[in-house]
């Protein structure tokens, strides 16, 4: 991979190939934090180290979004 | 936090990115006076040390222009910070006027001369009286908003930077990283392979190594999400690491005490077995009050910040983004039998996605100042550079951390917690026994000489 390309896929939002735009997948921080009681007591929804996770609502699981399934919607 | 206090959802910066902005803001503008001969002492104020009451009632009827001006200030940087964030500056600005007043009143007893001997440390204060508050009376949820623990934390770290020469973090860091990732690497170990053997599943279990090993509560966010964790898991990560960490930052100052520890290898045992920024910084600073007031406690309470954030923010923080890919491609590869992982892929980008950003404004600040201050002797350094320059920052950051130590007890809710269950609460306490006897004996006796003269 390029240094280009690295920085470009750093920068930019989730591919839209992922779960971005999936109405199953769940971004939103403050709905995170409600979720995962503690989160806002010694970290955040809004910290760079959660990236462009969020809840799955489909498989009720936390995901990256890089992989789309079949039950993108 | 409410739902409804976070509006809209489009793109924003990420918390860290706002701590940048408001920490390298300051270090600029104080570098900035400083060249030109001034200091940005006059807002940096704090209550004095005091004996008598009518010493801290003084200070304010001298001072209150300057406490007010320090409250407009703070208010109108971190309410622009949060509305960025999408909340609302009508439920940001009633909560910062609480948690303003409240950290003066924390400070005011802190810098009572008897507040040693009765083990009234500000940053102790200011977490028990958050949690007394959260967990009887409460405060409306809406306030929530101005109490962000995290971009205080950070806030206070970058400000941090200024005070820790680039020499020390070049000398120390290679050090803390030695030491931070032996202690890591095994208490992952131990945490992962215990929850496996007591039969819960690898990604919770990888989400529960982590929570202990690297960061914390952001740590196990990072990989929950990296590896795929379910939902109803990583609550249960999270509240083992915060009543641990809780726990932790009365328990580690208290045992470094009684062991009479100087405050850097103090500082570095609290960077090596805390699980959160916050927690251990609070754990730190209330260690490093001791310097100067206990007998037999060697040191300066630089030194516990210091080698605290070395080991914390620079040994284990940075490393994040590698666990989370290093342990997607082993859920991947190795852990998706029947495919349960959708969504979540391996992207080595991620490393740099996941990078906490808030130790580049740690580095930027320490790199400004010392080259600032590269050409003052030592002695001018101590007399020019740390009163007008550094000792302003100081303050600052110091009220940064208070409001932070405040805004975790007051939203550390202990009825809302998950439920830890037995097994995962096992696991993960094997993991903190072993993390805490690990990092003491690296501290202590393998580096002890190392952290003992840091900084000197």
């Amino acid at each position: 991979m390029s240094l280009w390309a690295l920085l470009q896929g750093a920068l930019l939002p989730l591919p839209a190939e992922g779960c971005a735009p999936c109405e199953h997948f769940c971004t939103d921080p403050a709905r995170l934090e409600l979720q995962m009681p503690g989160l806002a007591s010694l970290s955040s929804a809004h910290a760079s180290v959660r990236a462009g996770d969020g809840l799955c609502l489909a498989h009720q699981r936390l995901i990256n979004g890089r992989r789309r399934c079949e039950d993108y919607a | 936090m409410s739902e409804a206090s976070v509006k809209g959802s489009g793109f924003r910066l990420k918390e860290d990115w706002w701590a940048i902005l408001i920490g390298l803001g300051i270090v600029g503008a104080a570098t900035l006076l400083f060249l030109n001969g001034s200091s940005l002492r006059w807002l940096a104020v704090l209550p004095p040390r005091w004996k008598e009451f009518s010493q801290v009632t003084g200070d304010l009827a001298d001072n209150w222009p300057r406490y007010l001006a320090q409250f407009v200030f703070w208010l109108l940087a971190f309410s622009a910070s949060l509305r960025g964030l999408g909340y609302r500056f009508r439920d940001v600005a009633p909560a910062f006027g609480l948690l303003y007043a409240a950290a003066y009143g924390i400070f005011v007893i802190g810098q009572w001369d008897k507040a040693v001997t009765y083990n009234l440390e500000a940053p102790l204060i200011a977490l028990f009286a958050g949690l007394l508050i959260a967990n009887t009376v409460g405060l409306p949820r809406r306030f929530d908003a101005g109490f962000r623990g995290e971009l205080y934390i950070k806030t206070g770290i970058v400000l941090l930077g200024a005070t820790v020469p680039l020499s020390l973090i070049a000398l120390a860091g290679p050090v803390a990283i030695l030491q931070a990732s032996i202690v890591s690497i095994v208490t992952f170990l131990v945490i992962f392979f215990t929850a496996v053997k007591l039969g819960l599943d690898r990604r919770f279990a990888a989400t529960l190594g982590v929570g202990g090993a690297v960061c914390g509560v952001s740590a196990a966010i990072a990989v929950a999400g990296a590896v795929g964790a379910k939902k109803e898991d990583t609550p249960i990560a999270i509240s083992a690491v915060v009543l641990w960490a809780i726990a932790m930052i009365f328990i580690l100052p208290l045992a470094a005490k009684a062991l009479l520890l100087p405050t850097g290898i103090a500082g570095a045992w609290i960077g090596t077995s805390e699980f959160a920024d916050a927690a251990g910084i609070a754990a730190a600073q209330a260690y490093g009050g001791y310097a100067g007031k206990v007998a037999g406690i060697a040191g300066t309470s630089e030194q516990a910040l210091q080698a605290f954030t070395l080991m914390k923010v620079v040994g284990r923080d940075v490393w994040i983004g590698i666990w989370a890919v290093v342990l997607a491609v082993v859920a991947t590869t190795r852990w998706n039998e029947d495919g349960e992982a959708k969504g979540s892929a391996p992207d080595a980008r991620e490393i740099w996605r996941r990078f906490p950003k808030f130790v580049l404004g740690f580095l930027v600040a320490s790199v400004l100042v010392s080259a600032v201050t590269a050409q003052f002797s030592l002695a001018d350094y101590n007399k020019i550079a740390v009163a007008k320059l550094i000792g302003p920052i100081k303050d600052l950051r110091t009220w940064t951390f208070i409001f932070c130590f405040f805004s975790i007890g007051l939203t550390t809710r202990v009825r809302e917690l998950a439920s830890t269950g037995r097994r995962p609460l096992a696991a993960f306490s094997t993991g903190v026994v072993v993390n805490v006897v690990l990092g003491f004996v690296l501290s202590v006796y393998v580096f002890g000489s190392h952290w003992a003269t840091l900084g000197q």
